[in-house]
């Protein structure tokens, strides 16, 4: 035998996509890395991600990709490569990728993520965070007054 | 008293307890038999109808003291002789209060001789056992005058009162299920393990003596005991089934898919400010933001989560809450009152009511992690600034023209009446001379370092971007008190001005100086080629009800006049509300004596900042303007009191220095009606500041003040 044959493993997005791809990059998320051991270090395996659809596990792989080879690079271009990465994710990326980053448990990822919804609520009001979230006040008057009077100093 | 079995009249049904005595002879008493109450030979107890004595339990552990202070306070000159009077005396004062345990028989005979109420005894409930004799259970009701419901107080005793009614009970059900046993004779309750286990104050089931046993007296005092026994905070289980709710009914995916994890993660990320701000939008993100610590990095215990709640919440506006001194009562005909259960006062109708205050103590057993936690609680609270107190005007005004500080000010005197605004004047700094009454080092400015914090408030407020500032007005001795987690988290380093509860001192020194300085009459005199002499131009003391700076400009622009001089007289000074520093300004009618003004203000580019030195004092500059004196009640410009002054201005020539100058121009700025208090006030703390924060230089100044017969007042509060 020549070579090393890298191992592969199969993901199967909720809406049936598969994606082949490397151990070792599959393995950045806990949830599969424990699967993996679980069922034995078997090849061809397939492991179903249930609540994440094809797009967002695409993104996902992008960065698990990038970063199970991290050692290739540069501190800073990581960063860098990061901050791109989730630059250019829209909201509703980002809510995908925050739940899959849970539910695959990729720390890195929803830090990432985390980071970036709390860099758009930074120095906005409370008004302006429920807009950008579509949050709805279920305050009642009086418990808004009540809030209002505690931050005071604060609110406007 | 016991007095058979009709209703008193006057008085009304207050209260009953069960109290266990002893009786000597085999019981013969049937249930219902009614006893009064008799003291004779030092031994006070009940007496049945028929005869028998109901003596108090011994305990030869306690009936010593119990004596002592039956003894005392029902003036009963007793105890059979092995005890002096005057050693008893001696042992009067605290030995009711303190003695908790003592006989509840005592209290009674003690009270009811004093008038303070009536009673009605029965005996409800015997019990024998051998070798330990007879208890006999009697029920005392306790009737307080019907004038209780007019205002009536315990005539004396009251202490004593208090102690007793926090053994009554008013659950008339349970009275009457105990005379019940009026109609089945000679039965008795089964169960008399009660009796037998009485405690100190000889009331059946008494919940706050129950330890009675000899070691337990001495756990009383253990600091351990204390702390179990008192009341605790409960966590409350958080409720989290709330979500967040889309504003419209869209399916799209939004912030509510994440999981609770995920959110928290996020909150974690974000400053205090931020933090309190998304937590203020829906009520899932609130509940999520109250575990977090922003800044934190490690996740607290519950313990410790549950003390910043607490903490937080005695931080914040303090409630107005029942008084938990007093203890609710209702007579069996449904009149409710209260007793204070120290002090022994009655109360009708609504339940006295108590201001909270604001902090508390947070105390943990060693390691638990108090530091951790009151770390937390600051940077909790880092961000926001304490409530304004009830009834001050915030005064909002713009720092930087973009930045919005609010001020307020308050006033010892005038808090009661509300009257905060009116304190309130704007020193306007007007200078006298070139060079200038100078930031807070100088002692024309007085405006000193009241202390650490104040100092730090006001860096603060300097830095403090888009905070308000709070200042207290002149005259005020600080009259907030300040949370000690506040007070530390103003000195964490970047808080900028944003504690949770702080208070700022502010003093302006001529305000200050205005209520209660004064001395010698001043005139304002010119001096050439350095030698001071009178020429009394100046605020001629005439009665100035009020000097406000208008005034003082006035007479001072008429000073020049006649002084033609001092060319550099009317320059007018400022003083920055936020750094102190004195500011030179161009132009006077763009002030507003009522309003804080900023270095940003200025508008002399150069001094726009506060982080901009003051304008240095040129102190080699020869003085060429300087006021004199001239005692009071002589004419003005008289030889002598030129000579006085050159004098005592010689004498001192090393003194000089900038500071002194600078002193000297603010005594002579002093209106006549401020120096006309001061001759009695004497020279207040302002003095004594700058004596402290300058050491040397303002000695010198204060040598010459001294000269001038000026003293400074000895201060109370120092």
């Amino acid at each position: 035998m020549v070579g090393v044959k890298k191992k592969m493993v199969t993901l199967v997005s909720s809406d049936g996509v598969e994606f082949v791809v490397e151990k070792r990059v599959a393995e950045q998320s806990l949830f599969i890395k424990n699967a993996l051991n679980e069922g034995g270090v078997e090849e061809k395996v397939m492991i179903p991600i249930p609540k994440v659809t094809s797009d967002t596990l695409s993104s996902v792989l992008e960065y698990c990709e990038k970063h199970a080879s991290a050692t290739e690079f540069q501190e800073n271009e990581i960063e860098e490569w990061d901050k791109e990465y989730i630059e250019k994710a829209d909201l509703d990326l980002l809510y995908y990728l925050l739940q899959a980053s849970y539910s695959m448990s990729i720390m890195g990822l929803m830090e990432l993520g985390a980071k970036k919804v709390a860099s758009l609520i930074r120095g906005k009001s409370p008004q302006e965070i429920r807009e950008l979230f579509n949050i709805k006040n279920d305050f009642t008057p009086e418990q808004e007054e009540e809030i209002r009077r505690e931050m005071q100093w604060n609110y406007e | 008293m016991a007095d058979g079995g009709e209703p008193l009249s006057d008085h009304k049904l207050c209260g009953f307890l069960q109290a266990v005595l002893s009786v000597a002879s085999p019981p013969t008493l049937a249930p219902g038999t009614t006893c009064s109450l008799f003291s004779e030979g030092g031994i006070t107890g009940f007496r049945s109808d028929d005869g028998t004595s109901l003596i108090p339990i011994e305990d030869h552990n306690v009936k010593g003291e119990v004596d002592d202070s039956v003894v005392s306070t029902s003036n009963h000159d007793g105890r059979g002789g092995n005890q002096g009077t005057a050693a008893s005396k001696k042992r009067r004062r605290g030995v009711v209060l303190v003695n908790g345990s003592m006989s509840v028989v005592h209290q009674l005979h003690a009270l009811v001789s004093h008038k303070c109420l009536k009673i009605r005894a029965r005996v409800v409930n015997v019990s024998m056992r051998e070798h330990k004799g007879v208890r006999v259970v009697v029920l005392v009701d306790v009737y307080l005058p019907i004038e209780v419901w007019s205002g009536w107080q315990f005539p004396r005793s009251r202490a004593l009162a208090a102690s007793l009614f926090k053994h009554l009970s008013c659950n008339w059900e349970m009275r009457s299920s105990l005379l019940a046993f009026d109609q089945d004779t000679g039965s008795y309750h089964a169960d008399d393990e009660c009796i037998w286990g009485y405690s100190d104050c000889h009331v059946l089931g008494c919940k706050m003596h129950y330890i009675t046993s000899k070691s337990d007296n001495k756990m009383l005092f253990n600091l351990h005991e204390i702390f179990k026994n008192l009341p605790s905070i409960e966590r409350q289980e958080k409720v989290c089934s709330t979500r967040i709710k889309p504003e419209d009914d869209s399916l799209s995916p939004g912030i509510w898919d994440l999981a609770d994890d995920v959110l928290t993660n996020v909150l974690a990320t974000l400053g205090p400010k931020d933090l309190l701000r998304v937590a203020a939008t829906c009520h899932h993100l609130w509940s999520l933001a109250v575990s977090i610590m922003p800044c934190m990095k490690l996740k607290l215990f519950p313990h410790q989560e549950a003390a910043v709640e607490w903490m937080l919440k005695r931080e914040r506006k303090a409630e107005v809450m029942e008084h938990p001194l007093y203890v609710g009562f209702s007579t069996d005909d449904g009149f409710s009152f209260y007793i204070n259960v120290v002090s022994g006062e009655i109360s009708t109708g609504m339940v006295p009511l108590i201001n909270d205050f604001q902090g508390g103590l947070f105390c943990d057993e060693p390691g638990l992690g108090k530091t951790i936690t009151a770390l937390s609680l600051i940077l909790k609270t880092h961000g926001t600034l304490a409530d304004p107190p009830p009834g001050v005007n915030v005064v909002w005004c713009m720092h930087n023209c973009d930045k919005r500080c609010g001020y307020y000010e308050i006033s010892a005197d005038h808090f009661a009446t509300g009257n905060f605004m009116s304190m309130w004047k704007r020193f306007i700094g007007q200078n006298v001379r070139r060079g200038k009454a100078s930031s807070n080092k100088s002692p024309p400015d007085f405006s000193l370092v009241e202390n650490s914090e104040s100092f730090l408030s006001k860096q603060h407020c300097s830095v403090g971007s888009d905070l308000p500032s709070e200042s207290t007005s002149p005259s005020c001795v600080s009259s907030q008190i300040m949370s000690g987690t506040s007070s530390l988290s103003m000195q964490v380093k970047d808080v900028l001005g944003r504690a949770r509860r702080s208070s700022h001192v502010k003093r302006n020194l001529l305000d200050t100086f205005g209520k209660d300085s004064g001395c010698l009459n001043v005139s304002i005199a010119t001096e050439t080629e350095n030698v001071f002499y009178m020429n009394t131009p100046c605020p001629s003391p005439i009665a100035m009800e009020d000097v406000s700076f208008p005034r003082l400009l006035r007479s001072y622009k008429k000073s020049r006049k006649e002084n033609a001089g001092c060319s550099d007289s009317s320059e007018t000074w400022v003083q920055c509300d936020s750094c102190r520093k004195w500011r030179k300004i161009l132009q006077i009618s763009k002030l507003d004596a009522n309003a804080a003004w900023f270095c940003s203000m200025n508008s002399d580019r150069s001094y726009q900042s506060c982080a901009v030195p003051e304008e240095s004092w040129n102190y080699k500059q020869r003085i060429t303007y300087l006021p004199g004196f001239y005692t009071k009640g002589t004419p003005q410009g008289q030889e002598q009191n030129v000579t006085f002054f050159t004098n005592v201005l010689k004498e001192h020539f090393t003194l000089f220095d900038s500071e002194t100058k600078k002193a000297l121009t603010w005594l002579a700025n002093l209106s006549p009606s401020k120096l006309d208090e001061m001759e009695y006030a004497g020279l207040r703390r302002p003095l004594f500041d700058t004596h402290r924060v300058l050491g040397k230089a303002a000695l010198g100044c204060h040598k010459i003040f001294q000269a001038f017969g000026l003293v400074r007042r000895v201060e109370r509060e120092v």
